[in-house]
């Protein structure tokens, strides 16, 4: 069975607290194989960037 | 988003009914997503609960898409032990209020504790899930001074988010502590910060 998702992921550098916990969540997501689309702004783009 | 944001707080208090403008700012920027999104064809969005949530209610209710709302603090609904206003002053912001009534409206809540630290109601709730701290840093190398036996060090740092006053306090922080056997080091939301601290102490990195 297929347990892979399609995740569409939203953040904003808006809430600074959230950014942490939300990039630790997609990082986990990445590395068990599922397909994420991440949409933020542009200041998260800087704080993601090479990640 | 900001300026949905502004009109939004403007119109609080004119208004019997503070209609979500947040909602109306994902709707208007949801159809630039749309043709993004319908290729992607999610099976879930997640969201955060202070931000993003009122756009992915959108998403759910235009794409029938399952919705995901990340709590970065301890539970709080239904059975919570502490209520939400217990530890945040914000909570009486209807902006606040409102993402906490979306909240409740969610198909999954990830929270970001663990259920030693943060014991769930009993019945738990299927649909929340404690999963532990969420710890997330940018990737870079370690300071080499970091490793260095000399005086115990002090930690000053700033938020993400730039804060009126911050860069102030924390150079007040900083001469201070110049006065104290430590090592202070700051450590900043934002690289652009740094240029703009008038003297650094001999005995703080940033």
């Amino acid at each position: 069975m297929n347990h892979k998702k399609r995740v569409l992921v939203i953040g904003t550098s808006v809430g600074a607290g959230d950014v942490p916990p939300l990039l630790a969540l997609v990082t986990g997501l990445i590395e068990r194989g599922n397909d994420v689309l991440f949409i933020g702004d542009q200041r998260l783009i800087e704080v993601t960037r090479g990640v | 988003m900001f300026s949905y944001l502004g009109r939004w707080r403007r119109s609080v208090g004119k208004l019997q009914e503070s209609r979500l403008f947040l909602l109306d700012w994902g709707d208007a920027v949801f159809d630039n997503c749309v043709a993004t999104l319908s290729d992607f064809r999610p099976h879930v969005v997640v969201c955060s609960l202070l931000t993003t949530l009122y756009l992915g209610t959108i998403v759910r209710e235009k794409l029938g898409t399952a919705l995901c709302c990340l709590n970065g603090s301890y539970y709080f609904g239904p059975g919570s032990r502490r209520a939400f206003d217990q530890d945040f002053a914000v909570a009486d912001d209807p902006f606040v209020s409102e993402a906490i009534a979306l909240f409740g409206q969610v198909d999954h809540a990830i929270h970001g504790t663990d259920a030693q630290f943060d014991p769930p109601p009993d019945p738990k709730p299927d649909n929340h899930h404690w999963v532990g701290p969420l710890l997330w840093e940018p990737r870079q190398d370690r300071p080499q001074y970091l490793d260095e036996s000399d005086d115990p060090w002090a930690l000053v740092s700033l938020s993400l988010a730039r804060q009126s006053g911050e860069q102030r306090l924390a150079q007040i922080a900083m001469n201070v502590l110049s006065d104290y056997p430590v090592r202070t080091l700051l450590t900043l939301g934002h690289a652009r910060v740094q240029d703009e601290f008038e003297s650094i102490p001999a005995n703080a990195r940033i």
